[in-house]
């Protein structure tokens, strides 16, 4: 079942969408497996907005932002459905080519661990002027290339000096605000952030969540942050996307997550499982099961094996769409409540 | 308090076993795919059970009956193989020396593995002194070319099956001094033996339970990558005249016999040298296939 | 840089001289003396004793050792027992065309191994790549004798058109490099596409293609200098076998070389001259190793990094 969610909240209108993804769909093939990765999901994201994707390891996150990058591993990995419109204008058909204008000028990505995305044979400021020197006939300057990479180290936070050291000189939180700087090197105007900070000490999360959002107001990008950190997206983002087993089973704006009370019971898990400070338990609350496998997906609803409140109609129907102004949940529970 | 430990040991025991087994299993379906692999493993079995029944089918006579009227033939269906210079049937002869190099390899590889593991225990074990008189001796040996080792050995001691033997087998030592040494060094420090020690687990308990599985892995694949090379160094060790002499139908000394006749028979080169490629290739292939089939990274 | 050199450089003299003890240890063990080999079994054991204890053969064992390295340092290897002329006489007339056998052994294994292994990993499961690692699956279980023995009856007595004994014009340089480099190719080829594969796969490839690149330019630029870096390695350990290598060709193509002298020299049980020539072809090995180790050290940040903190 599609879930195209309501934009109201900011009143974007239709035609000012940076980015609408309709009924994706993304397959692995291995030797003898088909794994259903992404089933279907649909969201949309405007100008100047933060959209967080959370949900567990395997759900498909890494995948859709890869998709939309068009850097799915060649032989195995296939878009089998749906469309990504970016500024209007579909780029699953596109050529390598005209892919690589798009990757680093207009999309950029950050990805989960820095410590091994940086070549460890280049100095840090060679890697940084190649994002610039691969697109300068778009981004219009030639000349002063070098000063551009300084202002950059400096946005980031690095003393432009260190442009002459190696990767294997810098920390885990340094390399990401390098990657940082590389990604929006030519003002993209969507960022993807794969749980960017989830490889480095907490301290340092911090500072480069800090980097990013200030950087975000800076250059007006668009941003979709991936986590699996709750507290993570609360900071960052404006919108929010669960998504489980290769769906998003509940989407809406920051509130409606966070402070609305009707949830998916997923969204509930995942909020259950985070221990209260405040009370002293003697067991965390994890949710019971895990996530089905994506070459065997079960019928009808997908977390029905796991929920607590499956009803017979869970495991043979997919779920419909229960909306109510931004915030939509994908649950036969709240579908039926609805019609109550 | 005993008693709990017993328990846990026998869990323990059961737990391993059963890892055991289905690491074995995982890694056999693992390797079945590939296809390489498959047909070396055939092919060593075909020339295994060759050296062995092959004798046992064609009498050795076969092998040394010469018979000058027919010296030097092209392959027919007299002789499969043709004839060498003294008239005896190239492939007789052939059957006839699988075991030497065979042999030759077994005992090479299996005795440098068994001494290797000694010297690297005892090396990674006791430390201090030992383990550095140790690697500086195994330092020295890998820098000296397994050729040049060998001939220097058979220089002094003379030619034949036992020196080359020793050649290799003192060649082949230090890979597997390091890897158990390697091992030790990285096990001993992780928490889980320090566990084991806390509870009272013998050193040399430790040793077979922990050190041993980790490292066999890397063993085999050692093992299996340096088998075929042993096996052509052997060889032209007797082409060289320094290894096993002629008459006996060894395939490098029957290349060493035959190259005077090479202006009049190509046969007398092509098969041996042939059984040779065959042999390497078969045990290279499998090799891989076991180094890709027990190495995570590689799988797609 | 310089210190990281001349470090190394001094930490080879150990290894040089743990190595020529363990070749002298093995060769003490040759049952019978110098003198009897020099003067023959005939002769009386009166005077086979005398030029015994000239030649210091009856001093222990660890003073002969470092006798020669002594002699070692002034450039005197001894004389050989069979022609009395010095071992470094012997040694240096022969040494040039080994090594230059086995310098163009590896250089023709590197031009052609290495550039195929990476078109084989670039295209990874096409006919090209299957047919290549084939190939080198057979190349590698070829000894190199038989190699040059088969290459001789095909070019030389059958076909005629290459020469297969000496080396006395470019043409005679053919078959005897052709079948040195035959294993290494394979092993390259192996090796490059290894790395190469695994190179491609890495996280920082991802990023460069992520910023836009040209796919090009991210195989060439980021995965390939990262990917030789195994496989300069693995050239100069290469290096080492063909050393070895050099004595089978060498016999095969009627080469008067140092191997073919070290094999007559075995056959003549002369102690001297085996041990000089075979402590040469090691210490030449040891080089290669130490230009390998600094060439690492000079390509790769990381390795810089580590001994720069060493001092």
């Amino acid at each position: 079942m599609r879930l195209i969610p309501d934009l109201g909240i900011r009143g974007i209108n239709m035609d000012d969408r940076l980015l609408v993804i309709e009924n994706l769909k993304i397959e692995y093939h291995s030797d003898s497996n088909v794994f259903h990765a992404v089933n279907g999901i649909s969201f949309e994201l405007g100008y100047k907005e933060t959209i967080g994707l959370v949900g567990e390891t395997g759900a498909g996150k890494t995948t859709t932002a890869l998709a939309i990058m068009q850097l799915l591993p060649e032989r195995t990995g296939f878009i089998t459905d749906g469309r990504i419109l970016f500024k209007g204008e579909n780029i699953i058909g596109k050529d390598r080519a005209e892919m690589q204008k798009i990757r680093g000028a207009s999309i950029s990505m950050i990805f989960q661990d820095p410590l091994t995305c940086l070549n460890p044979l280049m100095t840090v400021g060679e890697q940084i002027k190649e994002a610039l020197e691969i697109h300068k006939e778009s981004i219009g300057s030639v000349e002063h290339i070098d000063q551009q990479v300084n202002q950059l180290f400096e946005m980031v936070g690095i003393p432009p000096a260190r442009g002459r050291e190696f990767p294997n000189q810098f920390s885990g939180g340094m390399k990401q605000r390098v990657m940082i700087a590389i990604a929006l090197a030519c003002n993209p105007e969507l960022l993807i952030a794969d749980e960017p900070t989830s490889a480095l000490d907490v301290t340092i999360q911090a500072q480069v969540l800090n980097l990013m959002a200030d950087l975000k107001k800076k250059i007006n990008t668009s941003m979709i942050m991936i986590s699996h950190d709750l507290g993570v997206v609360v900071k960052t983002c404006d919108r929010v996307a669960i998504m489980y087993a290769g769906e998003i089973v509940e989407i809406g704006a920051v509130e409606d997550i966070y402070a609305d009370v009707k949830h998916h019971p997923y969204t509930e898990g995942l909020f259950g499982a985070i221990p209260d400070i405040h009370t002293k338990v003697s067991r965390l609350n994890a949710i019971d099961g895990l996530m089905p496998d994506p070459a065997n997906l079960p019928t009808g609803c997908k977390f029905s094996p796991r929920c607590g409140h499956c009803m017979g109609i869970c495991k043979t129907t997919p779920p419909g769409v229960w909306k109510s102004g931004s915030h939509s949940i994908a649950c036969h529970l709240l579908v039926k409540e609805g019609d109550e | 308090m005993s008693n709990r430990i017993t328990s846990q040991g026998q869990a323990n025991k059961v737990i391993w076993a059963y890892k055991k087994k289905s690491v074995f299993w995982d890694f056999w379906k693992q390797i079945k795919h590939n296809k390489a692999a498959m047909f070396g493993m055939i092919l060593i079995t075909i020339i295994v059970l060759m050296a062995i029944l092959g004798p046992v089918v064609i009498p050795y006579e076969k092998a040394i009956v010469q018979d000058s009227a027919q010296r030097l033939q092209s392959p027919s269906l007299a002789h499969w193989f043709g004839t060498d210079n003294y008239g005896r049937d190239i492939f007789a002869r052939i059957v006839h020396g699988a075991k030497y190099s065979l042999m030759i390899g077994v005992v090479a590889v299996a005795v440098g593995i068994s001494l290797g593991c000694i010297l690297g225990t005892v090396s990674g074990y006791f430390g201090g002194v030992i383990d550095n008189a140790i690697m500086r001796v195994t330092d020295c040996i890998v820098c000296i070319p397994s050729t040049l080792l060998a001939l220097t050995i058979v220089a002094a001691l003379g030619g034949g099956l036992g020196k080359v033997l020793i050649a290799l087998i003192i060649a082949n030592i230090p890979v597997y001094t390091r890897v158990i040494r390697s091992t030790i060094l990285n096990v001993t420090e992780s928490d889980y033996i320090q566990a084991a020690k806390a509870s009272g687990t013998p050193d040399w308990l430790i040793i077979i339970k922990h050190v041993l599985p980790n490292a066999i892995g890397v063993i085999i694949v050692q093992a299996s990558m340096t088998f075929g090379d042993v096996i052509i160094t052997a060889s032209t060790m007797s082409f060289l005249g320094l290894g096993i002499q002629p008459p006996t139908p060894e395939w490098g000394s029957m290349l060493a016999e035959g190259r005077g006749f090479m202006l009049y028979s190509t046969s007398i080169m092509l098969f041996p040298g042939l059984a040779i490629v065959l042999t390497a290739l078969a045990l290279n292939l499998m090799g891989d296939g076991l180094r890709d089939a027990l190495d995570p990274r590689l799988r797609n | 840089m310089i210190r990281y050199i001349t470090r190394r450089t001094i930490s080879l003299i150990p290894i040089l001289l743990g190595i020529i003890f363990i070749i002298m240890g093995i060769m003490s063990l040759t049952p019978g003396s110098p003198g009897l080999v020099i003067l023959g079994p005939d002769a009386p054991p009166e005077a086979v004793e005398e030029l015994n204890a000239e030649l210091g053969y009856d001093q222990p064992f660890l003073s002969r050792y470092v006798t020669y390295i002594g002699n070692l340092v002034k450039g005197d290897l001894g004389d050989s027992y069979r022609t009395g002329r010095p071992v470094w006489y012997e040694v240096s007339r022969r040494l040039p065309t080994s090594v230059t056998l086995a310098i163009l052994g590896v250089g023709v294994a590197m031009v052609i191994g290495i550039p195929l292994g990476i078109l084989s990993a670039v295209k990874q499961y096409s006919p090209a790549d299957v047919l290549l690692t084939s190939l080198a699956m057979v190349l590698n279980s070829m000894p190199t004798f038989w190699f040059g023995l088969m290459a001789i009856i095909l070019f030389s007595l059958r076909l005629g058109i290459l020469p297969s004994t000496g080396l006395s014009s470019p043409a005679h340089y053919v078959l005897p490099v052709a079948a040195l480099a035959s294993y290494t190719i394979a092993g390259l080829l192996r090796l490059s596409r290894t790395t190469m594969l695994e190179t491609i796969r890495q996280d920082y490839v991802r990023t460069a293609r992520a910023k836009g690149q040209k796919e090009k330019i991210v195989i060439f630029k980021h995965a390939l200098g990262n990917a030789l870096l195994p496989v300069v390695t693995y050239a100069g350990m290469a290096f080492g076998k063909m050393v070895g290598g050099v004595v089978a060709v060498e016999t095969v193509f009627s080469i008067d070389g140092v191997g073919n002298m070290v094999l007559t020299a075995i056959r003549n049980k002369d102690v001297m001259l085996v041990t000089g020539g075979i402590v040469c072809l090691a210490s030449i090995y040891m080089i290669i190793l130490l230009l390998v180790d600094v060439l690492y050290a000079v390509i790769d940040p990381r390795v810089r990094e580590k001994y720069r903190n060493q001092y």
